[in-house]
């Protein structure tokens, strides 16, 4: 049986520190067939040579390849012209993959071919320099960032300084209503299929001119186009935020 | 989402999107679209000021069922976009979570009788 290649493209910038666990999180998916594209994009810090010696145990292809072109979207772009896999996943260099991730909705849309774009749920951690309060203890936290969905920030129990919130997404028929009232989820949350990304690369869905939510553009985009969207349950990643680390 | 952003910048930026969006090709197979994607797609990407919940409450049509968002929206202290607004209020009543659109109408709603102001 051929495995569906998958191309996980990563926009780097300083993202040294981070990089290592996010690479984890891919070359360690239990889905096989992975293509790794790490777009370094003015980096002040050794994100290349980090991701190079990270990427070292990855028994798939990969690639550190530059693209000067100030910005996230420019980065995706350069990325994105690179692949060659049947499906691609979005991946920011701080944000993590669940195991099994990418295989639960390769599965999911190799059996629902009308499908275009799967989605999962999602836990959004952020870490709090002084945070006091026993693991697993439920916090009343204002966000910077509102976010639809459960508000239950609860400590973590292997990690001091993080919090964290489930995000259960579940599946809906009007997928795009969602995303029009921002209903958002990390990039990463999704698995996009070729001829999907082909057509969102084609128009600019990642568009370089946005300051923020350029996701929201590029999902909302392929929603009101008329790609379909499907949920695919336990198909889970982590989306981090940290002091002094940009998004 | 992306690093922290003000609400005036995000605001443009969101305008600019709804632009896009307004002139995008649909495939022929997409579904219709109803009356509350429509209301989304167009919606006010301005920045407004909240008042005070007693004079909102005086001017507004909706229901008792929503007579508490006037109350969550007195809350917010400084002028941002409807939709952001909107999901503000919803945030600290989670029992509105499932009600954007209609929270977002009455907020129109407001602004179309006067009863808050566009930033300029």
């Amino acid at each position: 049986m051929t495995r569906r290649l998958v191309s996980v493209i990563v926009p780097c910038r300083n993202g040294a520190a981070t990089l290592p666990e996010t690479l984890a999180s891919v070359i360690d998916q239990s889905w096989p067939a992975v293509e790794i594209i790490v777009v370094e994009n003015n980096s002040t810090d050794d994100s290349a040579a980090v991701a190079r010696a990270a990427l070292a145990r990855h028994r798939g292809p990969w690639q550190v390849i530059v693209s000067a072109a100030p910005g996230q979207n420019a980065a995706r772009e350069a990325g994105f012209s690179q692949c060659s896999g049947d499906y691609v996943q979005w991946l920011d260099a701080d944000d993590t993959l669940g195991s099994d991730k990418i295989e639960r909705q390769v599965l999911a849309l190799d059996s629902s071919p009308d499908d275009d774009i799967a989605h999962g749920d999602w836990v959004w951690e952020q870490t709090v320099p002084n945070l006091r309060a026993p693991a697993g203890a439920r916090l009343n936290l204002v966000i910077h960032a509102i976010a639809y969905g459960t508000r239950e920030w609860r400590r973590c129990q292997h990690r001091e300084h993080v919090v964290s919130c489930t995000f259960v997404t579940g599946p809906t028929t009007d997928y795009l209503l969602r995303l029009l009232a921002d209903w958002w989820a990390p990039p990463h949350a999704y698995l996009v299929r070729r001829r999907a990304a082909e057509w969102l690369q084609e128009i600019r869905a990642w568009n370089p001119q946005m300051p923020c939510a350029t996701d929201r553009e590029y999902f909302t985009t392929a929603a009101l186009h008329g790609f379909r969207f499907l949920h695919v349950p336990g198909a889970n990643v982590v989306y981090s935020t940290r002091p002094n680390i940009d998004k | 989402m992306t690093r922290r952003i003000t609400p005036p910048v995000r605001a443009q930026a969101l305008a600019g999107m709804q632009l896009r969006l307004s002139t995008l090709p649909r495939s022929n197979d997409a579904p219709p679209l109803g009356d509350d994607h429509r209301f989304l797609l167009r919606q006010d990407r301005r920045l407004w000021q909240p008042r005070r919940g007693s004079d909102l409450k005086t001017m507004s049509s909706a229901g008792a069922d929503m007579r508490i968002l006037h109350e969550l929206y007195a809350r917010i202290s400084y002028p941002d976009t409807l939709e952001q607004q909107a999901k503000i209020i919803a945030w600290h009543a989670p029992g509105l979570w499932e009600q954007h659109v209609t929270i977002l109408r009455e907020l129109h709603r407001l602004g179309e009788a006067g009863a808050i102001s566009p930033v300029i």
